[in-house]
């Protein structure tokens, strides 16, 4: 999995927008807002990782249990693909 | 609370709902700009572009909740200042287009008639565009528009010094389906009634400013012209109504120092006399210390301000204002070639810059080439930050550059007023649409 080309993470105030610039900009027309974690998945994403591997980095930086950091990765990957924001 | 222009799309969903955090003490956004007007109140935020009017039997109080989600209201210790950098950074992101260039600044020439003791040109070593370099320019353009219309500024020196460039440019776009449309700033010594026909049909000219720095003796004296001419004066005067008659609009700058604060006062009488609410033409004030600073200032900022306030007024009187455009929503993000990717200019060498003062040095490419200095590019893009900008209702609207000559010596305060007066009249114009269309 892999978040597509032409995506600018940066924060914004007390979180984090992604948002599309150059040609992307031309197919996708939303601003993705995220909190810390969600900054942190996306980051992960950007690097090639699959979730399994996104969890086990969340485990190392996060104080949550598996369970919770599994549900988060799969919940925003989730939402990423049905928004067409990733590739495998 | 009516709200009469809704806030940027772009910015509004970057900013989104305000969300605070519970006990949160708020104050008012130092973006807010509170304006009375014959219904009420006027709020407008300069970073969401929003404009709302609140009616004089309602209280602030009633939509607290209302304005703190449209982000008028802020808790105390917000950074404001960040993050509208941050939001601006993010807008010119977002807003890059393709690589398609859609406006060009031409320089044909640096050389000028003229021998004004002002000048930002002055030890320029004159150069002038050869008719090669004006063919290769037209072909530039061309390749690099993507069949996007273009728009082309006429600059120098003095453009019109070299007629014959802006002639093989202006052919050129002609000859390979450029759809294009220029304006040019100029002293007009050379604007005959012929060049008038010629740049209106063959130059697709729209727009003209020229400068006046006082009525005939003054006027004369400043700009020295190399030229043998009885009276350089009543020669640009008669250039401008050939303009203005052939449906060209006319900008009249008057540039204002303590030396010829008075006589422009009498200047005003004689335009206005001569072109009354003549269509198309409008008269600006520009304060020379504002970017010079070897002119012969005023005593204080406050003395410059209120003569150039009293000028003004004068111009409006005569209905020959400038009307600033319509206030939009929408954030602009560049404020300048330097920072527009889609913008150049072409010196009369052929060599690509980003800024058209050309004693900003720096050049970063060339029309006979691909290659682009990105380094260059990226360094006329950085924000100049000062430390007034932490007060400023005007900082996400300002974008102002740190290699900007305008601002070598920091933000002046005759720069913010003079902005500020703008950006009220833009409301208050829009108010009085919007009251217009409910009545």
């Amino acid at each position: 999995l892999k978040i597509k080309d032409g995506f600018v993470l940066t924060a914004l105030g007390e979180e984090y927008v992604a948002v599309p610039v150059g040609e992307r900009n031309a197919q996708f027309h939303g601003i993705v807002r995220l909190n810390d974690t969600g900054a942190f998945i996306w980051k992960a994403l950007a690097e090639n990782l699959n979730s399994e591997q996104i969890t086990e980095k969340l485990l190392e930086e996060y104080e949550v249990d598996r369970q919770t950091a599994e549900k988060a990765v799969n919940r925003l990957i989730k939402k990423l693909k049905d928004n067409g924001l990733v590739e495998e | 609370l009516k709200t009469l222009i809704p806030a940027d799309r772009v910015a509004s969903s970057l900013c989104g709902t305000q969300k605070l955090k519970p006990g949160a003490k708020l104050r008012k956004s130092r973006f807010c700009v509170i304006l009375s007007c014959e219904d009420g109140t006027l709020l407008y935020h300069t970073l969401t572009g929003e404009l709302r009017l609140l009616m004089k039997d309602e209280n602030l109080e009633q939509y607290h909740q209302e304005l703190t989600d449209a982000w008028f209201f802020v808790p105390e210790n917000w950074d404001e200042v960040r993050f509208a950098r941050q939001i601006r950074s993010i807008l010119a992101a977002v807003s890059m287009q393709g690589k398609e260039k859609t406006s060009f600044v031409i320089l044909p020439t640096t050389d000028c008639n003229a021998r004004c003791y002002y000048c930002f040109e002055r030890g320029v070593t004159p150069v002038t565009m050869t008719p090669e370099t004006a063919r290769e320019t037209a072909k530039y353009i061309a390749q690099n528009c993507g069949g996007k219309p273009v728009s082309v500024h006429w600059f120098g020196g003095e453009p019109l010094f070299n007629k014959t460039a802006i002639d093989i440019i202006s052919a050129g776009l002609t000859e390979y389906g450029v759809d294009f449309h220029s304006r040019m700033t100029s002293n007009a010594f050379y604007l005959d009634e012929d060049t008038v026909r010629k740049a209106k049909n063959n130059w697709h000219l729209e727009q003209v400013q020229i400068t006046l720095d006082g009525t005939e003796k003054i006027y004369n004296r400043v700009k020295a012209y190399q030229d043998v001419d009885k009276n350089p004066y009543q020669r640009v005067l008669q250039n401008v109504k050939f303009a203005l008659d052939a449906g060209i609009r006319v900008i009249l700058r008057l540039n204002m120092d303590a030396s010829n604060a008075d006589d422009l006062f009498n200047l005003v009488d004689e335009i206005g006399g001569r072109f009354h609410n003549h269509v198309g033409l409008s008269v600006i004030v520009v304060l020379l210390k504002e970017f010079a600073g070897k002119i012969h200032c005023f005593t204080s900022d406050q003395e410059a301000i209120t003569r150039s306030d009293y000028l003004q007024k004068k111009i409006s009187n005569y209905g020959l204002s400038y009307e600033e455009p319509m206030l939009s929503g929408r954030l602009a993000v560049n404020k300048c070639n330097a920072d527009n990717d889609a913008a150049e200019v072409i010196l009369p060498d052929g060599k690509i810059a980003k800024c058209e003062h050309i004693n900003c040095s720096g050049t970063v490419g060339s029309i006979f080439s691909s290659e682009r200095d990105e380094n260059e590019i990226r360094s006329w893009k950085e924000p100049a930050h000062f430390s007034e900008c932490g007060e400023c209702a005007l900082l996400p609207r300002c974008g102002v550059l740190k290699r900007c000559e305008w601002v070598e010596n920091g933000c002046s305060m005759t720069m913010r007023y003079k902005s500020m007066r703008i950006l009220e009249k833009q409301i208050y114009r829009a108010y009085q649409a919007e009251s217009t269309k409910r009545r």
